[in-house]
């Protein structure tokens, strides 16, 4: 396992923690849970100097969200050769359950 | 549009998607009193068909953003809203506008902290008997 892929797993396992955000990536389809390995793996893009994570919203508002995500993720970075990159959070879709009341 | 949370350092940036902003701005015009429905258009729907299918894929049920478009500009910082929709014709049509401009304006800086700079409508369309008949 590289570095790198080691620390997509370690941020989306802190990311499977926080409520009301999912990596934006086809986790939960039946096709998608046959497949022997972790598609979420896509949501994550690591270069030299920027984290990124594709997320959807299951719940708004939105910032409280990726303040406590931001908080949990760059904690995960620090200690790693990505310690002073930049995260960036992008949150690509949301749930239409997200917009109910 | 992307909001910094963190002095350079320890930068978390987080970017908030034009599906995500047509979405809320969808939800909200819809439930304004007087607007009868979103209007899609063609250039609408096969935007939407894409993204439902995509939605699928991610095991998701798609928030709807028909009738509605959204632009984000990063420099400088600006997001508009664009809404077609179609209004009962039992209540004023510039007041119901207002209406929409107001909730979608509200809706989307509750949801996701951006403030649209500009919410436009357009009415396709007006339902002479409100969309009863």
């Amino acid at each position: 396992m590289t570095a790198r892929s080691e620390l997509t797993a370690s941020l989306l396992s802190t990311l499977r923690e926080i409520p009301g955000l999912r990596a934006a990536t086809p986790s939960t389809t039946a096709a998608a849970s046959a497949v022997p390995w972790d598609l979420d793996v896509m949501a994550v893009d690591i270069s030299e100097n920027v984290v990124e994570i594709r997320v959807v919203a299951l719940e708004v508002p939105i910032p409280p969200l990726t303040e406590v995500a931001g908080a949990a993720l760059r904690a995960v970075l620090t200690g790693t050769p990505w310690e002073n990159a930049s995260l960036r959070l992008v949150v690509t879709d949301v749930d239409a359950a997200a917009l109910v009341p | 549009m992307t909001r910094e949370q963190a002095p350079a350092r320890q930068l978390v940036e987080t970017v908030i998607a034009p599906p995500v902003i047509a979405a809320v701005a969808a939800h909200a015009a819809a439930r304004v009193p007087g607007v009868v429905r979103l209007e899609p258009g063609l250039r609408g729907l096969a935007g939407s068909l894409t993204r439902i299918a995509r939605q699928r894929i991610k095991g998701l049920e798609p928030a709807p953003t028909e009738g509605v478009r959204a632009f984000v500009e990063h420099d400088p910082p600006d997001v508009r809203v664009e809404i077609d929709l179609s209004l009962s014709g039992l209540d004023q049509a510039a007041a119901t506008a207002q209406a929409v401009q107001r909730a979608v304006g509200k809706a989307v800086t509750e949801a996701t902290g951006l403030t649209p700079s500009a919410v436009s409508v357009s009415i396709l369309d007006i339902e002479i008997r409100g969309g009863l008949l």
